[in-house]
């Protein structure tokens, strides 16, 4: 604990911050043809943050600024996966937002969620947590509302607004309580001194700042302003929100559990473990009856976040928890925005995202088509996609922690959630091809889907190279409890 | 040269190259070109095989994901070799009945060509979670092929095949996992979770275990009451993607009881082996009766898989009873493995016949069919001997295989044996049936000049043809294979039946 001034470990969210302070006041003075270019200044910035990031790869886990920043592998590991996200992002909102009021916001508003992705899944003291989860929601809520013109992303950004501000509140609560009962915010102190305190009132505590963390994951109950929000953000901002946020909240809830709280407190592995059910159920049986994929795809990334918490539950009984969360986070990050990224590139030329009007698509978009397609046999687990290494990890986690009946629930899961997503690979080639011609998607677009294509392919293939390297993240992590 | 790694991805090699020819013509010659070498391939890999070991040959192994405990392991034995020949076989045939595939040609056989990839890995993989990844790597295409080029009610058939498939491979996928998590230290690789036999026993968790295969496996085989997919998907198929359908698809199903169940779970299969004996005969049983009352051509060659599977399904769970005489059990075992050969081969051409007699009448129905000798003598002929061959008669494929299947059944469970007796009968009626009413009678006016068979078609049935005559009259060779396996194996294969051959 020296210093308190280690701005040598906080060199990529330096490049971050000053890349926001420089974005903004840069639109406003280019003309109006040319505002695109904020998109290629954000990701040369993003593209500086991540050679930052990649040279603390090997670092060893250390903890600065009076230990309420962790800088370890595991945090490293987020920060690349946040950049990589909002880099894919940037690509797909060029094209989007072109010529729109606001063009020149978007690149400053994602960089700046960006930094605060980062910073939630590096932070180890409640305040800064809070402070973060602010500036992912603020920053999330204004790029959902940016088109202004359309009432529907007014009022997905209004149900965040309300809900984020709720869940806040309570998650704030919460801390207050654990900072009443132990005098201190930072997580590796709580650890010291929580196993003493009353176990009812701790994890009174623990659920409160749960509904917070909850909330950004979609874990049900807490998952209810995700479809509405989805639906009617601009698709690739729906996508950004799918994955970056959700991300980010598990990293921080893996980071707080594992570190701050008793392993034997109370029956929370198990209560976690029910919760992940719960989720991934709930998500799928009402992503089968929708009819707009974006909505569908809403409910089907809060099955996927159920998945996801299988592997924060087995986190202390299995060692392939940890690293097939990792894992699955990185796959899921190619396989949902590819899906959300996808379904932006159909709906820009049939103008709807209702799940009929895609009939016969695929003869006439093939990328959008078979990146969708990809995408959608990948979260369905199919090899040889990522999405199918991934889910045997967690599987095996599930089996391997001693919970048969998890294991069985998710496979039931699985199974069911094949029936909305080949709906839509069915609508998309084996249906009449529409008499009209479309345009080719946008070349930025096109090289974002073909990246995530290649994504889903190679982590199921090749998956060698992430699973080691999520293994290695994990074990910093566990490392950094003792 | 790791030939059986040439084998099995040049097809995938052949799909991607086939998306940068230009034309219908050269897509057809890379798509039956590459089809062939892989045949060809196939066809050295057997020579060069030595058929008396029994031991895996041709054995690759490199790590693939070493942090999981999975590695690209392949290899070939005498259970797997004549289903590797199988698969390369009938794919070619398949590519070159639908030599005039003209709607979107170039998907078509890329498809094919995809399928017959995860198909010759699954038969020669023994790393089980890339035994799961080619598993399904095979129903994709498969979706696809009767989805897209199939007849009036395709697209339900085609969900309802990729739906029951799913939710069977999902539940092999849970007993694979345990096999993993229980071995010491944790590996997919098939030879040494057999050697550690972490689910021993009768208890439950071996019990759930095969479980989890059992629905697996059934589901693809199929047995009842997991058939309900079969018809609808083998009759809505494309004539092509019913002849891998019946010809190749269902014999992942009884490969896998054989390779993977049997020797992971083997107590626990004995202690259920005769509730799943039973299943079996009914299945055969109520499979022929069901293919008497078909009103579809194609239907009814359907159903009478339901009945050749339980035969497989049957010889499977005689060779599972723990306590029964050994030679009965090798018997039993070596049948199975016989019949899901001679299935392949009959099957697949009855569903040509069939594909053949449609392009032609443009219907199925059997009540519209008649009198077709008439007008086409040498069809009618080929339909003859097929059938034939189906019903079981001696010196042809089945027959060889039945034998086997019911001479070890009796030593076992003797109702078992009589109710496949009675299964055989009702399947001989139901054939003799149906080549009454369709190819004697009065022919109708409008067919009385229908093009005959072309040189494709019958070289098609002809290369079968041979085949199976020679199953059925040399049966010695395939069944010496069969027993190097049981008596030597790869491992274990049926633990206990190496003592019929000591």
């Amino acid at each position: 604990m020296a210093g308190g001034m280690e701005l040598w470990a906080i060199v990529p969210e330096l490049v971050l911050a000053g890349w926001v302070l420089v974005l903004l006041p840069l639109g406003p003075f280019l003309p109006s043809a040319r505002k695109g270019v904020t998109t290629w200044v954000a990701v040369a910035g993003l593209a500086a943050a991540a050679i930052a990031s990649a040279r603390m790869v090997s670092w060893p886990h250390q903890s600065v600024f009076l230990d309420t920043y962790a800088v370890d592998s595991f945090a490293v590991y987020f920060k690349l996966f946040a950049i990589t996200v909002t880099e894919i992002v940037l690509l797909a909102t060029h094209g989007h937002f072109r010529g729109r009021p606001h063009e020149s916001e978007v690149p400053a508003l994602l960089v700046l969620t960006c930094l605060g992705m980062i910073g939630l899944a590096a932070s180890q003291d409640l305040v800064l947590i809070a402070l973060f989860v602010q500036l992912v929601t603020v920053g999330s809520y204004i790029l959902v509302g940016i088109a202004k013109e359309d009432r529907h992303a007014t009022e997905g950004a209004l149900k965040l607004f309300l809900f984020s501000a709720a869940a806040g509140a309570v998650m704030l609560y919460g801390m207050s309580l654990l900072y009443g009962l132990t005098g201190t915010l930072r997580l590796p102190e709580l650890a010291l001194r929580l196993p003493t305190m009353p176990p009812l009132t701790v994890l009174a505590a623990l659920g409160l700042v749960l509904v917070g963390y909850g909330f950004k994951i979609t874990v049900v109950p807490f998952h209810a302003w995700a479809p509405d929000t989805y639906q009617g953000a601009p698709t690739p901002i729906a996508g950004f929100l799918s994955v970056g946020p959700k991300a980010a909240g598990l990293a921080v809830l893996l980071r707080t559990l594992q570190v701050a709280f008793p392993r034997d407190l109370g029956n929370w592995t198990q209560d976690m473990a029910m919760l992940a059910a719960l989720t991934m159920t709930v998500g799928n049986l009402f992503a089968l009856r929708q009819t707009s994929v974006k909505r569908l795809l809403a409910y089907s990334s809060i099955a996927q976040a159920g998945y996801l918490l299988v592997g924060v539950a087995a986190a202390t009984r299995d060692v392939l928890a940890v690293p097939g969360l990792l894992f699955y986070l990185v796959v899921y990050l190619f396989m949902n925005l590819g899906a959300f990224l996808a379904v932006d590139g159909i709906e820009r030329q049939i103008g709807t995202d209702e799940r009929e009007r895609f009939a016969g698509v695929g003869g006439r978009l093939p990328l959008s088509a078979a990146v969708l397609t990809i995408s959608l046999l990948s979260l369905a687990g199919f090899p040889p996609f990522g999405g199918f290494v991934g889910k045997t990890m967690l599987f095996g986690a599930a089996l391997g922690a001693g919970w048969a009946w998890l294991a069985v629930i998710m496979g039931m899961n699985i199974a069911l959630s094949l029936y909305y997503y080949v709906r839509v690979i069915e609508l998309l080639y084996l249906r009449p091809v529409p008499e009209r011609s479309f345009n080719q998607e946008p070349t930025a677009l096109r090289f974002a889907l073909i990246v995530l294509a290649l994504g889903s392919i190679l982590t199921g293939a090749m998956p060698q190279f992430w699973v080691t390297w999520a293994s290695q993240a994990a074990r910093l992590l566990a490392a950094s409890t003792i | 040269m790791p030939v059986l790694t040439l084998i099995i991805f040049l097809p995938l090699v052949g799909a991607i190259l086939l998306f940068f020819v230009p034309g219908r013509a050269a897509c057809r010659a890379v798509a039956l070109g590459t089809s062939g070498i892989v045949l060809t391939l196939s066809v050295i890999l057997a020579v060069q095989c030595n058929w008396q070991s029994g031991a895996l040959q041709f054995e690759e192994q490199i790590p693939w994901i070493p942090a999981l405990g999975a590695s690209y392991h392949v290899g070939t034995d005498g259970l797997s070799l004549p289903l590797v020949l199988l698969s390369a076989l009938l794919t070619f045939l398949a590519l070159l009945f639908s030599w005039n595939q003209d709607r979107h040609p170039r998907a078509f056989f890329a498809l094919f060509l995809v399928m017959e990839t995860g198909l010759l890995g699954v038969f020669s993989t023994f790393d089980l979670l890339l035994f799961y990844v080619f598993f399904e790597v095979s129903l994709v295409p498969m979706y696809f092929i009767i989805g897209l080029w199939g007849h009036e009610r395709r697209i339900e058939a085609a969900l309802k095949f990729f739906l029951y498939t799913r939710v069977g491979s999902l539940a092999m996928l849970l007993s694979i996992l345990a096999l993993y998590l229980g071995t010491a230290p944790r590996t997919f690789d098939l030879m040494a979770i057999v050697a550690a036999q972490p689910y021993a026993g009768t208890g439950l968790g071996p019990s759930l275990v095969l479980l989890g295969f059992f629905i697996g496996f059934a589901i693809k085989l199929p047995v009842i009451p997991f058939h309900s997919w079969l018809p609808d998907a083998h009759t809505e198929a494309p004539t092509a993607g019913s002849v891998i359908l019946a010809g190749v698809l269902l014999k992942l199903g009884g490969y896998g009881f054989l390779r993977v169940a049997l020797p992971t779970v083997p107590e626990a299969f004995g202690a259920w082996a005769e509730l799943i004996a039973a299943l079996a005969v009914i299945s055969a049983v109520y499979g022929a009766a069901v293919a008497m009352a078909q009103t579809d051509l194609k239907r009814l060659v359907a159903f009478s898989s339901v009945n050749h599977m339980g035969y497989v399904m049957l010889g499977v769970a005689v060779a599972a009873t723990v306590w029964a005489n050994p030679s009965d059990r090798a018997a039993a075992a070596s049948g199975a493995s016989y019949q899901l050969v001679a299935h392949g081969l009959v099957t697949g051409a009855l569903f040509f016949l069939v594909g053949m007699l449609t392009d032609r009448t443009e219907t199925r129905e059997i009540g519209r069919l008649s009198g077709l000798w008439a007008a086409l003598p040498l069809y009618g002929s080929l339909l003859v001997f097929t059938m034939f061959a189906s019903l079981g008669l001696p010196a042809l494929a089945h027959f060889a295989a039945e034998v086997q299947i019911v001479l070890g059944t009796l030593g076992v469970y003797r109702w078992a044996a009589v109710g496949m007796l009675l299964g055989i009968l009702v399947t001989t009626a139901m054939f003799l049936w149906t080549l009454q009413r369709v190819l004697l009678g009065e022919l109708p006016a409008e067919w009385t000049t229908l093009p005959g068979l072309t040189p494709r078609e019958l070289t098609t049935m002809l290369s079968l043809m041979v085949l199976i005559i020679l199953l059925g009259v040399v049966p010695g060779p395939l069944v010496g294979l069969f027993e190097g396996v049981l008596r030597h194996g790869p491992g274990t294969i049926l633990t206990g039946i190496k003592q019929a051959y000591v």
